[in-house]
């Protein structure tokens, strides 16, 4: 199952929010606000191609996201692959 | 206890939290059967640092390197699908010859036999220059420098080029003819430095993810920095924009030179610099002064620039108050800008605004172009993989660095040809016209990429056609009598050089793909069935053939001398020059700490805060060019009402050879369409998902209309990735007449609804 660690870039008086709503997406853990008004999260998928779903929801859905960048990608068990 | 998937999810956290300093609680870490090397990602230009993580032979994960300082540990979204690359069912694994029209399966010996023969009769038949190369900004240094030996130094042609004659070569020439010599005066770390960026032709935000992430940054942490966009697009770098101008496509050379009436009549010149650091010159090359500048640039008040241009005066004056009231700024560009039939001139336009204020040389300013590809800079514009240079930014045209580089290769100097050979435009006429009989294409996808492409075929499907590529098919491989399977990423060492003038290590984790063998290793073993054997005997290994390089570098502007690959292989990249292996690198140059600015006499930085050494410059001096407004080279008209201009999309890259290989991105983004303003859809009678017919001159496509407010009314866009749709058939191929890149981004275009 494809895993992937990610950084959310958030906009400084939206980071609560944004938190909040990424809450409520399955498949993604929160790991809290930090400095630079980062979100860090981890993703789980199927396959990597859920992957950038996920993130590009992330990106496209909750107002106040700037960037979401990969930082850890784990390909093993891609369902795409069997 | 963790179970594995909660391992791997720690681990991931972990690492994300790492690529911006945080550090969570180490005891969270487990051990893994995962090995780790530093390496490269091989997308664009930016250079990115990425940690692969390798089990049992095949690549199982990906980390941002958080030790690289230009990515700290972050990729962008292509990074998910790195791997899918390297163990995609659609690479190439055995070497295949065309027997009655089919590609059939062979061994090395067959393959490399014939291709041997086929350009030793060629050869001997019409001489060297009836055979020609053509490579990649995403080759590695080392092979582009086995390419430039076989063909220039002992098959005796010129006829080598690469792809980034397609996207960086006005670029080159701006440089040069600007600062004189080729490549930024700064790196990255302006970025963090400067008060605004004006982006030039560039959607940063999908086309270098990681750089308009440290744009936001910056001006997270510092609001007041500003962002002016010139573009006749909208894009997602619009989202931190303060101020957009929307030029008509080809069209700016009127507004730079009015940025600069402002710049000049509003007092935000920077006389003393102007005075003590360059040169003024006309078209012809002739000395001017400052007035007579002033006066050339009476031509383009911002009223004058808004009727040729489009874009309002008042937009004009805000976005040069605002470059000239930023204490400091750096202008990013890419292709926008380059892929013009005056793409030269756009890049000195540019460059000028810089000269004039003296925003150049000093922390936060710069004028920086963004590369396309990983390697353009390092293994094509410094390697001298191109028609007219060779390695050390060197040209063919000079005596004495041909001799240099003969006697380095072990050639009689007369091998090299003084006149420049083919460049790309020509090479691909050249094919068309039977004066080249015989190509070698490694790393790269003309068939598809070329402008106009589809004249182009005609000479692909004459000629003898070799083809060394790491996946199968390419619209390339289709005309291919030969095709040579190519280790790819992960699978081979080599350097590469981003756009920061940095210098990479990536290092070799598995074995080759099937048969594939390292593209450098495959021209060293068919120039020895050529017959030049004692020429290529020594090149055993990756590092050889760097040395090799690397001594051709010395004392000159690019020197890598102190970039060895056991230096390489421990530290992120050196930026050049770095004369010795106890030099750090060069963050400005032409400046203080810069090595060779230095070493200069007293005499020559009397007065002065920059002496420009570079091979073009004279007296150390840059030039502030006067260049007049020129229209691109095939303006709309009533037959063809709109301008037609092209480019990347996130999830896709190029000619989909790598992205294309995940089925999960060509889901994500399945097909091309054309994006329509909706003011013109709405006169056209188009809908959103409507079938359109596009046309220009050269052709026309069936395509999806996409009705969105993106481009500007009176311009369409379409990516340029789908071999279904290959939209480079309907691009001019007009090309610049000085760095001869063509006008990618202007067609004169008609739509009609199906």
């Amino acid at each position: 199952m494809p895993i992937s660690g990610v950084t959310i870039l958030v906009e400084e008086q939206k980071t609560n929010k944004v938190l909040a709503e990424l809450k409520n997406y399955d498949r993604v853990t929160t790991y809290g606000i930090h400095k630079n008004n980062y979100i860090v999260a981890v993703l789980e998928a199927n396959t990597v191609n859920e992957l950038e779903v996920i993130s590009n929801k992330i990106l496209d859905e909750i107002d106040g996201v700037l960037g979401v960048y990969p930082a850890y990608v784990n390909y093993q068990d891609d369902d795409s692959e069997k | 206890m963790q179970n594995r998937r909660e391992f791997i999810k720690t681990s991931a956290a972990i690492a994300a939290a790492a690529s911006i300093g945080v550090q969570f609680p180490s005891k969270l870490m487990a051990s893994t059967d995962t090995n780790w090397h530093k390496s490269v990602c091989r997308y664009c230009g930016v250079g990115c640092g990425v940690m692969i993580g390798e089990s049992g032979g095949k690549i199982t994960a990906i980390k941002g390197d958080n030790q690289n300082t230009i990515n700290n540990g972050h990729l962008c979204v292509k990074a998910f699908y790195l791997p899918k690359a390297v163990h995609s069912k659609t690479r190439l694994l055995h070497p295949m010859i065309r027997k009655n029209g089919k590609l059939v399966e062979t061994d090395w010996e067959e393959a490399l036999d014939l291709v041997a023969k086929k350009f030793n009769e060629i050869r001997k038949a019409h001489g060297g220059d009836a055979l020609a190369f053509y490579g990649s900004g995403q080759a590695e240094t080392e092979e582009t420098y086995m390419a430039n030996k076989l063909f220039k130094g002992c098959i005796g042609t010129n006829n080598l080029e690469g792809n980034p004659r397609l996207c960086m070569a006005s670029a080159v020439g701006g440089y040069l003819s600007s600062i004189g010599a080729d490549e930024p005066v700064g790196t990255y770390e302006d970025f963090e430095k400067t008060d605004l960026f004006m982006l030039v032709g560039s959607n940063t935000a999908e086309a270098h993810p990681i750089l308009f992430e440290r744009i936001m940054r910056r001006k997270n942490s510092n609001p007041s920095t500003k962002i002016v966009i010139i573009d006749p697009r909208k894009t997602p770098t619009d989202q931190i924009a303060d101020l957009h101008l929307f030029p008509k496509p080809g069209y700016d050379l009127a507004l730079f030179n009015a940025i600069a009436y402002v710049l000049v009549n509003e007092g935000f010149i920077d006389e003393s610099f102007i005075k003590a650091h360059t040169f003024i010159k006309d078209n012809e090359g002739q000395a001017h002064d400052l007035t007579s500048y002033k006066e050339f640039l009476n031509d383009y008040t911002p009223e004058k620039a808004a009727a040729i241009s489009g874009v309002p005066a008042a937009d004009i004056v805000k976005a040069a108050k605002i470059f000239g009231n930023s204490k400091t700024a750096m202008t990013l560009w890419t292709m926008g800008l380059n892929q013009r039939k005056r793409g030269v001139w756009a890049n000195n336009l540019v460059i000028n605004l810089h000269l004039i204020t003296g925003k150049i040389g000093v922390p936060g300013s710069d004028a920086f172009s963004l590369t396309g590809q990983p390697n353009a800079c390092g293994g094509v514009r410094e390697g001298g993989g191109l028609c007219h240079i060779l390695p050390g930014h060197r040209l063919v045209a000079n005596e004495a660095h041909r001799k240099q580089v003969a006697e380095v290769w072990g050639v009689p100097a007369g091998n090299i040809q003084p006149k420049p050979g083919k460049h790309t435009i020509a090479m691909f006429q050249g094919l068309n016209d039977g004066d080249i009989k015989g190509i070698y294409i490694m790393c790269t996808n003309p068939a598809h990429s070329l402008p106009n492409a589809a004249k182009y075929w005609k000479g692909l499907k004459e000629q003898f056609v070799v083809v060394a590529e790491s996946f199968l098919p390419t619209m390339t491989t289709e005309y291919a009598d030969v095709v040579l399977p190519a280790a790819f990423w992960t699978e081979k060492e080599g350097v590469y050089g981003c756009t920061e003038r940095r210098s990479q290590y990536m290092p070799g984790v598995i074995e080759p793909s099937g048969e594939a063998k390292w593209d450098a290793f495959i021209l060293r073993d068919l120039a020895k069935k050529m017959g030049f054997e004692k020429e290529f005997a020594k090149y055993e290994t990756a590092e050889i053939i760097w040395d090799e390089y690397r001594g051709l570098t010395k004392g000159k502007d690019m020197d890598l001398m102190g970039a060895t690959y056991n230096r390489l292989k421990k530290v992120r990249g050196l930026i050049w020059p770095v004369p010795t292996e106890e030099h750090p690198g060069t963050y400005k140059r032409f400046t203080d700490g810069d090595p060779i600015y230095d070493a200069l006499p007293a005499e020559k930085k009397k007065n002065r805060r920059m002496y420009f050494y570079g091979p073009k410059a004279k007296d150390g001096k840059a030039t502030i060019w006067m260049r007049p407004h020129a229209d691109p080279g095939e303006p709309t008209d009533a037959e063809y009402p709109i301008a037609l201009t092209t480019g990347r999309i996130l999830e896709h890259w190029h000619t989909l050879t790598m992205t294309g290989t995940a089925p999960q991105l060509n889901r994500a983004a399945p097909k091309a369409y054309v994006e329509i303003n909706p003011v013109d859809a709405n006169k056209m009678g188009i809908k959103n998902k409507d079938q359109v017919k596009m046309e220009t001159r050269r052709g026309s496509l069936n395509i999806e209309a996409r009705v969105i407010d993106r481009p500007a009314p009176g311009t369409v866009f379409v990516p340029f990735h789908w071999k279904e749709t290959p939209i480079n058939v309907l691009c001019s191929d007009i090309f610049d007449p000085g760095s001869k890149e063509p006008e990618y981004k202007v067609a004169a275009a008609r739509i009609t609804k199906i």
